[in-house]
């Protein structure tokens, strides 16, 4: 199995094998990637494709500051974001005073991965880019903003709002769950 | 505003570590789309490249056609106007020579060739095939006799040291050979000289006349450039033939083609692309004047007409007003047909049909939305009361490019002229048209949009008809006698508001274009 320098280097002058390698190396993570941005599988799939696509017409650009896997992931993420932007956001946006509480912690761990990915499929699309990038990503609110070309506040309140949706979801699946086995 | 940035129940982090502890694995057609999509890329590549030295090719070879086409038509010209030409008109005969006479009675005296014997021939591989030349002037001698000029180029040398035909020491040594101080005679009658191999042989043994004599089918009436190329230079004949012009192997882009002409008619295809403005002095005006406190943080709802959908936001904004619409000018087409008329060698007019596709784009965060059909439709500034009509609400969304096209006929009468008319021209144009608006679309740049298309007949916010004025500098070509080609950077701006009652704002755009037209003059 070739190093990761060593597919760089191939992918760099266009060895289709090396391509090939460093994409089922990283295929099934970026996959889990495009799933929480998207609606389906079958978008998940356009945007990963799309996403290594990408990849291998720039990886002549790639300076090994940050890790592979961290550069990919970012492309498809961006790769993601681009395919929402189309979309649009006719989803009526509501005020984050108007949410309720939070609800207490409800586990995740006991989820399967397909069930809480069907969770946040299931957010509206502003909602769900919002949350992913910050629940998951890791993006502060400003970036969010900046990168969508939207307020601060916008990006908070579709945060609150999917969380809660969330927290709404897993309730009732607990719930339903209990009931089901009690 | 509750505090929900906050991760106090882990839930973040445990999403998180499930996310990136999991793999799912994408189906084999991502792959080979993926190579596919590389392979298209690669062949892409490859293709451009074939393309650029494709088009060098290409910009080569038309080059070298409209040089050679220029040329050759330049040399033509040039041996019927600017070549001094001797036009032959009898020829005097004696035993051994004939002698050429032209209209001044100059005598021409080029190299004489005398019948010589077979040993003479083979003594020097210079010497002309003394039976050819023997054929020749029997029959020259018969021909003169007979008729009393010569049909053929006759050719007279005086002796002359430095304008020897055979000039080598040896032979001249040989006095029954040639003679240096003999007068050579060629003498080539219409017989001979259709006769290729007689011919051949002087181009072949001889070798001197390879550019040398033009040879003319009806009876070699001119004698043109004749010049000896293969003989050492101090033996080169040269012709006494008086050049007084010369025809150069290029021409003068300055010449003028046409001098002189008077009334003429002219066709021109027509092509312009340029960038359309119809936000140019438009006026503030909202279509309705609800829409405006749609954008009032805290007072309005996320659509009008619609009670039931009353939260707000103010993070999008309605664009009502195109006055402050950020319109984009895009690139337009424009093609039509002219026909004009030549009032004399400068002044022209010209009118003819000409058809655009003007093109403009903006941002909307607004549709108009179908409620009993759910279409969604784009909404703009420029959009009126009466799209909004029968159930149709404004919906506030997230923001998408809206292009709007204009299909206008346009009907122009212009007039040009010429201050500089050469073979390159430069003039001034300027006129006016009719424009007749033939259809308005609506495009929103999302799938979720559907377009709006308004005809002549119901051209709801535009007027049908409306006029412009045009004025540009016209950068002319004559590339033939009839041809030309002619660039023409053009403004053209509408003289009047070119919206109806209907709208509610005015509007006069304009067109700044560069037009490309082939005329053709008859």
């Amino acid at each position: 199995m070739p190093t990761t320098k060593e597919l760089i280097s191939g992918c760099q002058k266009g060895d289709r094998k090396c391509q090939y390698d460093l994409y089922k190396q990283f295929a099934s993570g970026m996959m889990v990637v495009a799933t929480r941005y998207s609606k389906s599988t079958q978008e998940a799939e356009d945007i990963l494709q799309e996403g290594f696509i990408k990849v291998f017409q720039s990886i002549k650009n790639f300076r090994e500051d940050s890790s592979l896997g961290y550069w990919i992931k970012r492309i498809v993420i961006n790769t993601a974001l681009n395919h929402q932007r189309n979309k649009l956001y006719l989803y009526p946006m509501v005020d984050v005073d108007d949410m309720k509480d939070g609800l207490s912690a409800v586990s995740v761990e006991n989820l399967a991965l397909e069930d809480l990915m069907d969770l946040v499929q299931k957010l509206p699309t502003g909602c769900q880019v919002i949350f992913n990038l910050y629940a998951v990503e890791g993006y502060q609110h400003k970036e969010i903003a900046k990168m969508l070309n939207i307020s601060e506040g916008t990006s908070k309140s579709q945060y609150a709002r999917a969380r809660k949706l969330l927290m709404d979801f897993l309730e009732k699946q607990s719930k339903w769950g209990n009931e089901r086995f009690r | 505003m509750k505090d929900f940035d906050n991760d106090k129940d882990n839930f973040n982090k445990s999403l998180k570590k499930k996310f990136d502890a999991s793999g799912i694995e994408p189906s084999n057609a991502v792959w080979e789309g993926i190579e596919g999509a590389l392979l298209k890329h690669e062949n892409v590549k490859m293709q451009k490249a074939a393309v650029f030295y494709r088009n060098i090719a290409a910009a080569v070879l038309i080059i070298a056609a409209v040089s050679i086409y220029f040329n050759v038509q330049e040399v033509f010209n040039g041996s019927n106007q600017n070549i001094e030409t001797v036009d032959i008109t009898s020829v005097e005969s004696n035993e051994t020579s004939l002698s050429l006479y032209d209209n001044q009675s100059d005598i021409i005296t080029p190299p004489q060739i005398i019948e010589n014997d077979t040993e003479a021939s083979n003594s020097s591989e210079r010497v002309i095939n003394s039976k050819v030349i023997k054929n020749l002037t029997e029959t020259s001698k018969t021909i003169s006799d007979e008729q009393g000029f010569a049909v053929g180029p006759n050719i007279t040398a005086e002796d002359n040291n430095s304008q020897n035909f055979l000039p080598s020491d040896q032979e001249r040594d040989k006095d029954n050979i040639i003679s240096s101080k003999q007068t050579l005679v060629v003498a080539l009658n219409e017989n001979s000289l259709q006769d290729e191999s007689f011919i051949n042989d002087l181009y072949e043994r001889e070798n001197y006349l390879s550019n040398a004599i033009a040879l003319n089918h009806a009876g070699i009436n001119r004698i043109e450039n004749i010049a000896p190329i293969s003989f050492e230079a101090d033996n080169i004949i040269m012709p006494e033939v008086e050049v007084e012009e010369v025809a150069y192997f290029a021409i003068s882009n300055l010449d003028k083609v046409n001098k002189g002409s008077g009334l003429a008619f002219q066709s021109a295809f027509n092509v312009g692309s340029g960038s359309f403005n119809p936000n140019a002095n438009i006026s503030a005006g909202s279509p309705q004047p609800g829409f405006a406190a749609l954008n009032a943080p805290g007072s309005a709802g996320r659509t009008s007409n619609d009670a039931a959908s009353q939260e707000f936001s103010a993070e999008r904004q309605i664009v009502d007003d195109l006055s402050n619409a950020p319109i984009r000018s895009n690139i337009s087409m424009t093609f039509g047909l002219h026909f004009g008329v030549h009032l004399n060698d400068r002044l022209k007019i010209r009118t003819g049909l000409q058809y655009g596709n003007y093109r403009s784009s903006t941002e909307s965060s607004a549709v108009i939305r179908d409620i009993n059909s759910d279409q969604i439709f784009p909404y703009h500034g420029a959009s009126n009361a009466t799209e909004l009509a029968d159930g149709k609400i404004v919906n506030i969304t997230s923001e998408y490019n809206v292009y709007n096209d204009f299909q206008i006929l346009s009907v122009p009468l212009l007039v040009s002229y010429k201050f500089l008319d050469r073979k390159f021209g430069i003039g001034l144009m300027a006129g006016a048209t009719a424009d007749i608006m033939l259809r308005n679309t609506i495009r929103g740049g999302d799938d979720q949009i559907s377009e709006i298309s308004f005809e002549n007949n119901e051209s709801q916010s535009y007027k049908n008809l409306f006029y412009s004025g045009v004025a540009g500098v016209e950068f002319s070509y004559n590339f033939s006698k009839n041809y030309s080609l002619s660039i023409t950077p053009t403004y053209k701006k509408a003289f009047m508001n070119i919206t109806n009652d209907n709208a509610s704002f005015n509007s006069a755009p304009d067109f700044l274009s560069v037009d490309m037209s082939i005329q053709f003059t008859f």
